[in-house]
C-alpha cells in the first residue's frame, strides 16, 4: 500500500479496537451461522437460497470481525457533514454530503452521560417488557385485565419520569396524563382489552 | 386520472378520514419540528394504530404524516438551525442566516410555498409517469422481479450505511430474517427452531415499530430536547411570509429544476430525500447570478432544498408503488403499511384497482396545503416545540408503542420481538449497519426467492441473462457495486504520459 494511502487509512497506532462493536459483529456472525447451519437439515430445494445468500455473508461477516478486530480509526470516515463549498460541489461531493448528514443524524451520542441514560433506558424497555411477559406467564391473572401491561407500563412511567428528575406531583400527574391517552387510544379507538 | 382522483377525494372526504387527515398533520408537523424522532419513525410507531381505520384511510393518515413532517422540520432548520429531519438538512444554511438578519419570516414562506409548489410539481411528474410504469411492469416476468429485487437491495446497500461491505451485510440479514416460517417451495417450516409463533414468518410489523423507533427514541431520551435553543431566533414580521411567496415565483426556474432533481433523485433507492435536497442546492447555486450569496441568505438555498426535497415524494412513490421497492425510511414504512392492510405493492396493485394509488397521491397532496397553512400561521412560535424533554417524550411514546403493538394481535411475543428490534435497530445504527437496506431486504424477500424458484422453473439459469430488462438491471446492479470502486481506482492511477513527463 503506498504512503498516502496508509496515512488516509490511519496509522495501526491510531486504530482503536471496540468491544461492543466487536461483540455485534460476532453475534451477527453467529445469527448468520446459525441459519446456515440450521440450512443444512432441509431439502435441497428449500436450503438453496438462504445458503447463496448465507454463505457468502457469513464470509463477510468474518472478514467485517476480523477488520474490527484489527481496530477502526475514529478520525476516519468523520469528517464535518457538510462540506464547505457546498455550492460549487459536484454531484460526488454532494452525495457524500448528503450520505454523511443522514450518517449524523442518526448517530447516537457516546458520551459519558448520554451512555449511561441510553443504558437506563435499554434496561427500563426491558423491564417493562419482560416482566409483564413472565408475570401473565407464571401468575394468576388481574381480575379485569387479560396481562400485566398496564401496571407494569404504569409502574414503569412513574419510575422512570421520576429518574429523569421530576418531582413527584408532576411524575404522578405526567403518568396519569400519558395513561388517559393511552385509554384513550387503545381502549376506546382500538376497543382492546390489554 | 381524473375519475379516480376524484373518486379517492371523495373518499378521504368521508368521515372520519378528515379527522385522521388533520390528525396526521398534527403528528407529521410535531415530530417534523422535534429533532430525534424523523418521519418514517413516527409513521412505523403509528401503524397499530391504523387497523381500526378502513386500509385507504389508514393508509391516507400514514402518509399524511410522512409528507408533513419535511414542513415541520423547516421550521426548526431556519429558526434554531437544527433540523429535524436529515432532508431539511440543507436548509438549515440559508434559513437560518436569513434568520439572523431578521427574515425568519420571508424564509418560512419561501420554504413552505417552495414546498407546496415542489409536492404539487412531483405529483404531476408522478402521474404522468404512472401509466408508463404500468406498462413497463406488464413486461416484467420472473426474473425480471428477481433481478429488480437484487438490484433495489444493492442500490440501497451501497447508498445508505458505514460502506457497501456492510450494506450488502445488513441486507442479507434482512434477507435471513424474510425466510423464516414455511418455505414456498415445499411449504415445510424453516429456520422456526420449534416456535409455532415463526411458523407465519417475522411479522413486519414488530421487526419495523423495533428497528426505526429504538434508536430514535434511546437518542430523545439521551438529550433532554434543550439543544438549539441557545440559538432563539430573532423575530420576523409575519407579514414579510408572503415576501417569501414572491421570491418562490420569482425564483420559478430554481422552482422547476429542483422539483425535477426531487422526483429524479426519489426514484433511486437509498437517500432520496437528503440527496435531492442537497443536489438542488448545489444547482440552484451554480445557475445562479449571484453564488457569493449562498451560505449568507440566499432566498434561493432555502427554496430549492424544500422544493427538492418534497418533489421527492412523488418520485418516491413511483417505485414503492409500481415495484414494490421503496426509495427511502417513509417509502419502506408506506409500502409496510400497505403489505399489514393487505394492499398489494408492485405490479399487482398496478395490474389491479388503482384507487388506492389515488388515494396515496390525494393524501401526500392535501395535508402539505394544511401544513402549509399552519406553519404560515403558526410556524414563529412551533419552535416551543422543541422546549418539551425528551427524556419525558420517549418513555411516554415507548409505553403507548408497546402496548399497541400487543393489541395488533394479542400476542406477547410480538413486545419481546419489538424489543429485540429496538436493540438491534440500536446496533446498527451505531455500528454503521443500513437499518433501511435490513428492513428492506426484509419485505422483498419473499419476493427474491419465490421469482428465483419460479425463474429456474419456467425459463432456467438463462432466464435471468437472455431477457433485456433482467440483463438491464443485472447490469445496473454490477455497476452499483463495482463502478465506484473501479472509477476511483482509474481516476488514482496516473496516465502514463503524465509519468513520462514526471521522469
Amino acid at each position: 500500500m503506498s504512503e498516502p494511502a496508509r496515512a488516509a487509512r490511519g496509522s495501526t497506532r491510531d486504530r482503536r479496537r471496540e468491544p461492543h462493536r466487536i461483540t455485534f459483529d460476532l453475534l451477527l456472525a453467529a445469527f448468520l451461522a446459525t441459519f446456515v447451519y440450521s440450512s443444512l437439515d432441509l431439502r435441497p430445494d428449500s436450503r438453496l437460497v438462504p445458503l447463496i445468500v448465507g454463505l457468502p455473508t457469513l464470509a463477510a461477516m468474518l472478514v467485517r470481525t476480523v477488520l474490527d478486530l484489527r481496530g477502526t480509526n475514529p478520525e476516519r470516515g468523520r469528517a464535518a457533514s457538510r462540506p464547505d463549498g457546498l455550492a460549487t460541489a459536484s454531484l460526488a461531493d454532494l452525495t457524500r454530503a448528503a450520505r454523511e448528514e443522514v450518517a449524523a443524524d442518526a448517530e447516537l451520542a457516546t458520551g459519558g452521560q448520554e451512555l449511561r441514560r441510553q443504558r437506563v433506558f435499554a434496561l427500563w424497555g426491558l423491564a417493562v417488557v419482560m416482566v409483564p411477559v413472565l408475570a401473565t406467564e407464571y401468575l394468576q391473572p388481574i381480575p379485569g385485565l387479560r396481562t400485566y401491561f398496564v401496571p407494569a407500563v404504569v409502574a414503569g412511567l412513574l419510575f422512570i419520569i421520576r429518574w429523569v428528575g421530576m418531582s413527584w406531583v408532576k411524575t404522578v400527574a405526567i403518568t396519569a396524563s400519558i395513561s388517559a391517552l393511552m385509554y384513550l387510544l387503545l381502549g376506546v379507538l382500538l376497543n382492546v382489552r390489554l | 386520472m381524473i375519475d379516480g382522483l376524484s373518486s379517492a377525494f371523495a373518499d378521504l372526504m368521508t368521515w372520519p378520514s378528515p379527522l385522521y387527515l388533520l390528525l396526521g398533520v398534527v403528528v407529521g408537523l410535531v415530530v417534523g419540528v422535534l429533532p430525534g424522532l424523523g418521519g418514517g419513525g413516527a409513521m412505523a410507531l403509528l401503524i397499530p394504530f391504523t387497523f381500526a381505520m378502513e386500509p385507504s384511510h389508514g393508509i391516507a393518515f400514514l402518509m399524511a404524516v410522512g409528507a408533513t413532517s419535511g414542513i415541520g422540520g423547516q421550521v426548526s432548520s431556519i429558526l434554531i438551525s437544527v433540523p429535524g429531519d436529515p432532508p431539511n438538512a440543507a436548509t438549515t444554511i440559508d434559513g437560518f442566516a436569513m434568520t439572523k438578519q431578521g427574515k425568519a419570516a420571508e424564509a418560512m414562506g419561501a420554504a413552505t410555498f417552495g414546498s407546496v409548489f415542489g409536492a404539487t410539481i412531483g405529483m404531476v411528474l408522478m402521474l404522468a409517469v404512472l401509466p408508463f410504469a404500468r406498462e413497463f411492469v406488464l413486461a416484467f416476468s420472473y426474473p425480471e422481479f428477481f433481478m429488480l429485487a437484487l438490484t433495489g437491495l444493492v442500490l440501497v446497500s451501497r447508498l445508505t450505511g458505514d460502506s457497501v461491505h456492510k450494506g450488502l451485510i445488513a441486507a442479507a440479514a434482512g434477507l435471513m430474517v424474510a425466510f423464516v416460517g414455511l418455505d414456498p417451495v415445499n411449504g415445510n417450516p424453516r429456520f422456526t427452531f420449534e416456535s409455532l409463533y415463526l411458523w407465519d414468518g417475522v411479522d413486519i410489523v414488530p421487526v419495523l415499530i423495533g428497528l426505526f423507533a429504538g434508536a430514535e427514541l434511546l437518542a430523545l431520551f439521551s438529550h433532554r430536547g434543550e439543544q438549539g435553543l441557545a440559538a432563539a431566533p430573532p423575530g420576523g414580521e409575519a407579514s414579510r411570509v408572503m415576501d417569501g411567496f414572491r421570491a418562490t415565483v420569482r425564483h420559478w426556474r430554481v422552482v422547476v429544476t429542483s422539483s425535477v432533481i426531487g422526483f429524479g433523485a426519489g426514484i433511486v433507492p437509498g437517500i432520496s430525500g437528503t440527496l435531492a435536497a442537497f443536489v438542488a442546492y448545489g444547482q440552484a447555486a451554480r445557475s445562479s447570478r449571484h453564488p457569493e450569496r449562498f451560505g449568507k441568505g440566499a432566498v434561493e438555498g432555502v427554496i430549492a432544498p424544500e422544493t427538492a426535497n418534497d418533489a421527492d415524494k412523488g418520485g418516491g412513490l413511483l417505485p414503492t408503488l409500481a415495484f414494490g421497492i421503496p426509495g427511502g425510511v417513509i417509502m419502506a414504512v408506506l409500502l409496510s403499511g400497505l403489505l399489514v392492510h393487505g394492499v398489494p405493492a408492485g405490479p399487482n396493485l398496478l395490474r389491479g384497482d388503482l384507487h388506492i394509488v389515488y388515494v396515496l397521491v390525494v393524501a401526500a397532496f392535501l395535508p402539505r396545503l394544511l401544513a402549509a397553512g399552519i406553519v404560515l400561521l403558526l410556524g414563529m412560535k412551533a419552535t416551543v416545540l422543541t422546549r418539551i424533554r425528551g427524556d419525558i417524550l420517549a418513555p411516554a411514546i415507548a409505553a403507548v408503542t408497546l402496548l399497541s403493538v400487543y393489541a395488533l394481535r394479542n400476542e406477547p411475543l410480538d413486545v419481546v420481538l419489538t424489543l429485540i428490534f429496538c436493540y438491534v435497530g440500536y446496533a446498527m445504527e451505531r455500528f454503521g449497519f443500513s437499518r433501511l437496506t435490513f428492513i428492506i431486504a426484509l419485505v422483498l424477500g419473499g419476493l427474491f426467492e419465490s421469482s428465483y424458484h419460479q425463474t429456474m422453473t419456467t425459463f432456467g439459469a438463462s432466464g435471468f441473462v437472455t431477457r433485456p430488462i433482467a440483463l438491464a438491471l443485472l447490469a445496473v446492479a454490477v455497476l452499483a457495486l463495482f463502478g465506484p470502486p473501479v472509477a476511483r481506482r482509474l481516476r488514482r492511477k496516473p496516465a502514463p504520459a503524465d509519468v513520462e513527463v514526471a521522469r
